[in-house]
């Protein structure tokens, strides 16, 4: 069964949205504690 | 094999299915260096998750030996340290997780009626990373100085005092946590874009319920981990001072941030077995799962909570009074959904046509033992008995009631329900049936008396102990020999039913008619599984 182009398509946005999510609660959170460090 | 769902095929999928015909596992060590099969990578994990179990278990033993009687006897007091520390990375990182992600790629694909997983060469990374975590890990045994000693929780400034060992180790935190980051994303996108058609997703399986809601959670805090030790490691080698108040950092922010990971965390080892505990006690009550629904909802509201009761794991390191009731009252709260899961196990029992096969009896093991475990809990949530039992023993008998006939009792009942799926053979019931029963008594003789060691001021991680504690924790050694020498039972039994035995059919369980597509292929099933979607009505 091969995915339909519509289906690729969704799963490249999800993935997409969820790697962000991922890296800006990483550097999000770093950048958060530097912030508060400086100020 | 994976050309069939290969996203570089864009361009092609809008023609035909046209390369399903030459899919088949690739031969030698290329099937499992280069596998993008759901079966073969979950496999892999399995077969990990089993290997870091007995490497974890080992060290288990060594601890339980020099704690046999008082006194120093095996290993000297900075190796003792070592083990503690490191049994628990083995166990949460190297056995409990990677136990869950290999049944969530076995089965996930399965029971939504999917042909694999939606991101498998990122399936592929995913796993050949531990590997290489775990070797790093475990090499810091031999630098010097030593493996970590510090507790798995790494705190600061303790944490910073470590020699060769300490970047090993974060390093390995990170591989470890970019790999379950990668696997949380992989079982998302394929549960929201992979499912049957007509399978709405409030009837998806309860195993993929309660993986999706543990995916989300992985997403949410792995990456906070992972932004803790690169704090701790800019703080030891860049000369920051998130941490360091000498710097004007605190060394409070950190437990703050690690128990923000940390107790979704447990979450994150509890909420898959609610699943698997969900899928085998109506088969074999053979009725339908009482509270479905409900089920979903408590499972969410777990989560949820999971969030907002990190502070409860630092009640004694000085904390606003106000704070403090907030985190007992939130964490008391989570008993309510949780009742709402062991009350519908049980109304599922009620009345059922029962019958003992060796996944219910972990499946009912589960239920008893894993209470145990919740109880003692809500004991720890109070704050001012947490005052009392904080740092003793009472708490390693907690949690260990929660993570072994919890957790891991969990994954053997989900091995042994579907095991014969997998392989399509039968393994030797009595054989797996013993494993049980030595497990359930070994492990109460293990973790029980700890209780008692607990509330008699027994600290925990100690390698020397007063004489007046001999007596329970010579019990609690012999237990602990014992159960895990069964273990070697379990994997005779697996090895045994990989290896041949008497022909699974697709149903498995025949007389007790399980429910779910899983059921509706031949065992074992075909190296895709579902070349044509399943229409669910």
């Amino acid at each position: 069964m091969s995915r339909s182009r519509e289906q690729n398509r969704r799963i490249r946005k999800s993935t997409i949205v969820l790697a962000a999510v991922v890296l800006a609660i990483y550097f999000g959170y770093i950048a958060l504690k530097l912030y508060r460090h400086f100020h | 094999m994976a050309h069939a769902i290969d996203t570089a095929h864009d361009a092609h999928d809008a023609h035909v299915a046209h390369d399903d015909a030459h899919d088949g596992p690739a031969t030698g060590i290329k099937r499992w260096l280069f596998a993008t099969n759901h079966k073969d990578i979950g496999t892999m994990y399995l077969v990990f998750s089993l290997i870091m179990f007995f490497v974890g278990g080992s060290m288990a033993m060594v601890i339980r030996a020099e704690l046999f009687e008082p006194g120093m006897q095996l290993v000297d007091p900075a190796f003792f340290n070592q083990l503690t520390t490191m049994h628990a990375l083995v166990m949460i990182f190297g056995a409990v997780m990677p136990a869950f992600v290999g049944l969530a790629n076995w089965m996930i694909p399965l029971q939504i009626g999917a042909p694999d997983m939606a991101l498998p060469r990122m399936n592929n990374f995913s796993f050949w990373l531990l590997p290489f975590a775990f070797t790093l890990l475990l090499s810091t045994f031999f630098v010097p100085g030593g493996a970590p000693a510090g507790g798995w929780t790494m705190y600061p400034p303790l944490m910073l005092q470590f020699g060769d060992s300490f970047p090993m180790l974060i390093f390995a935190i990170h591989l470890m946590g970019v790999s379950s980051i990668m696997g949380a994303i992989n079982v998302i996108v394929t549960i929201l874009n992979m499912r049957a058609p007509g399978m709405t997703l409030l009837k998806m399986p309860l195993f993929v319920w309660t993986w999706l809601i543990t995916a989300y959670l992985l997403i949410a805090v792995m990456p906070v981990l992972a932004g803790a030790v690169t704090m701790l490691l800019t703080d030891h080698f860049f000369h920051t001072s998130f941490f360091n108040a000498a710097g004007g950092g605190d060394p409070m922010m950190y437990e703050h941030i690690f128990w923000f990971f940390g107790h979704p965390e447990v979450y994150i080892m509890i909420l898959p077995a609610f699943g698997i505990i969900s899928e085998i006690i109506p088969t074999f009550a053979r009725k339908p799962l009482f509270g479905r629904t409900s089920m979903i909802y408590a499972t969410a509201s777990i989560a949820f909570l999971s969030f907002i009761v990190w502070g409860h794991h630092m009640f004694v390191d000085g904390m606003p009074m106000a704070a403090e009731i907030f985190f007992m009252l939130s964490t008391l709260l989570i008993a309510v959904p949780t009742g709402v899961k062991v009350f519908n196990w049980t109304a599922t029992l009620w009345r059922g046509s029962l019958s003992f096969e060796a996944p219910m009896l972990f499946a009912i093991g589960f239920l008893f033992m894993f209470s145990i475990g919740g109880f003692s809990g809500l004991m720890l949530a109070m704050v001012p008995a947490d005052f009392q039992y904080n740092q003793s023993y009472f708490v390693v008998a907690h949690f260990h009631y929660v993570l072994v006939p919890g957790s891991v009792f969990a994954i053997m009942g989900a091995i042994y329900y579907w095991l014969p799926k997998w392989t399509g053979n039968m393994y030797n019931m009595t054989l797996a049936k013993t494993h049980f029963w030595l497990s359930t008594i070994f492990v109460n003789v293990l973790f029980f008396p700890q209780h008692f060691l607990g509330l008699a001021g027994m600290p925990r991680r100690i390698p020397d102990y007063a004489v007046q504690f001999t007596d329970w924790n010579m019990v609690s050694s012999i237990g602990g020999f014992g159960f895990g020498l069964t273990q070697i039972l379990f994997a005779i039994a697996i090895i045994q039913c990989v290896r041949g035995g008497r022909k699974a059919t697709a149903k498995v369980w025949n007389d007790a008619a399980p429910n779910g597509l899983e059921w509706t292929i031949p065992s074992p099933p075909p190296y895709h599984s579902f070349t044509t979607a399943p229409e669910i009505h």
